[in-house]
């Protein structure tokens, strides 16, 4: 009795720790998509908010053709470039691109003190930034995330767990920050 | 037995005088040490413009701070508010210049100690200790309260890490955050302010809870001109103010997003 007790309880109790790895992977893994869907629904709500800028900017500064139309093309490639169409790298360049289009949009309307007085593009520019606050911490939250479910993927002994069932490595989201671009500067 | 009485007698009465004098210098050097302190907080409040001397740190009772902060537990007896000065304080708050109600103070409490003699007779024993804390009442609410604190001697060296993981390993090993938004959270550690206090703040704590923010722990500088420690608080000060200006943007825009909304005119329950 007691030496099958010696062989069965260290195999129990290897079994119970290969249960416990195999599901913080798993409850790892639902929380790199709940934060990547949050990161997905920041991002859909800047792109909702561009037509409502250009059109803002265009009521008074429609000659600055260029600009308001780069910005339409910087969406429109943001909104293309969606994961797993497209490697993730590729979506951030996207975003980095309609970041750019933004921060020239936004420093052309320097000149307009009209517009930038305007009730509407107030509003507009505020929920931008306010958005591009939540795209930041959504980034990060995401990254954070990334980072511990890939230091366990690799570390001794859950390794040996996430290359039994071959779990997939993850890649970060790495973008220019664009709360810093288009938040109001203000002296720190 | 006669004998022992009448050599007991006068032995006691000794040991009783020599327990007054104690008792007497004992009671004499604490009043001399409060008087000293109660000096020093009043040359301290005549240096700040606005500042006074109060009872309730920023006008909270210390039945409303106990418990509340890491640095005002309740302990095991009696807890409360010791030599308390505060007053108006402009501080940078999103990049603009703010004034807020600020307090200094020393909260003390009172630990329980059981011991046993070797009759095994029980005797219990008060410890009293103290924190000192500045707090601030901000001109925001933080509905959900975040806490930095100290990370334990386990956590330090990575076996029981708990609380929110951030970017810097030199900051979790340092650190314990807890907070119920992780949103938030991470707006408000960006990687200045995780910067910032590991190289400043290293075993103090920062709490945010409602419109109040608690600094406790000693500062690593003092004002030697000023007793006690009533020394502390203009370093207690400047630890805020630096605390408080490099807090991110956006951390206080997701406060400012977060400010209720005036309700709609002519709501049913209204009529």
């Amino acid at each position: 009795m007691d030496a099958w007790l010696v062989v069965v309880l260290p195999v129990v109790l290897l079994l119970v720790l290969v249960v416990v790895s195999y599901n913080r992977f798993i409850a790892q893994l639902a929380s790199i998509d709940a934060t990547w869907a949050n990161i997905e629904a920041q991002l859909q709500r800047r792109h909702d908010l561009v037509p409502n800028l250009v059109a803002a900017v265009q009521g008074y500064a429609a000659h600055e053709r260029g600009v308001l139309e780069g910005v339409t093309a910087a969406r429109a490639r943001a909104i293309a470039a969606v994961p797993p169409q497209v490697p993730i790298e590729e979506q951030a360049r996207a975003e980095d691109g309609l970041t750019q289009g933004l921060s020239s949009l936004l420093a052309v309307t320097e000149a307009y003190p009209q517009l930038r007085s305007d009730a509407v593009f107030r509003d507009l520019q505020r929920q931008l930034v306010e958005t591009e606050d939540r795209i930041a911490a959504a980034r990060r939250l995401y990254n954070l995330e990334v980072a511990s479910y890939e230091r366990r993927r690799r570390a001794v002994p859950s390794n040996l767990v996430a290359s039994a069932v071959d779990l997939q490595p993850r890649r970060m989201f790495e973008i220019r920050d664009p709360a810093a671009a288009h938040a109001p500067h203000v002296p720190r | 037995m006669l004998d022992i009485a009448t050599t007991s007698g006068p032995r006691l009465g000794q040991l009783l005088v020599v327990a007054a004098v104690v008792l007497l210098a004992a009671w004499v050097l604490r009043e001399q040490h409060r008087r000293r302190l109660r000096a020093a907080l009043a040359r301290f409040v005549a240096r700040q413009d606005g500042w006074h001397r109060q009872a309730w740190p920023c006008g909270v009772q210390p039945d409303l701070l106990v418990g509340r902060f890491a640095a005002t537990p309740r302990g095991d007896r009696r807890y409360g508010v010791e030599y308390a000065a505060g007053g108006p304080l402009e501080l940078q708050i999103d990049g603009r210049p703010t004034t807020c109600e600020v307090s200094c103070f020393q909260w003390f409490h009172e630990r329980r100690r059981r011991s046993h003699d070797n009759r095994g007779v029980r005797s219990t024993s008060y410890e009293r200790r103290r924190e000192l804390v500045v707090l601030c009442r901000l001109p925001l609410h933080t509905r959900r309260s975040v806490s930095i604190g100290p990370e334990s001697l386990l956590g330090r060296i990575g076996l029981t890490r708990g609380g929110e993981q951030l970017e810097s390993e030199s900051f979790n090993r340092r650190f314990r955050v807890e907070g119920r938004d992780r949103e938030l959270v991470v707006r408000l550690l960006d990687a200045q302010l995780q910067e910032l206090l590991v190289a400043a703040y290293t075993g103090r704590s920062v709490e945010f809870s409602d419109d109040l923010l608690a600094l406790g722990g000693p500062p690593d500088h003092r004002d030697s001109s000023l007793a006690g420690i009533v020394g502390t608080y203009p370093a207690m000060v400047q630890d805020l103010a630096r605390l408080v200006r490099d807090i991110p943007h956006s951390f206080w825009r997701a406060l400012g997003s977060d400010e209720p909304s005036a309700p709609p005119p002519h709501t049913p329950w209204e009529r």
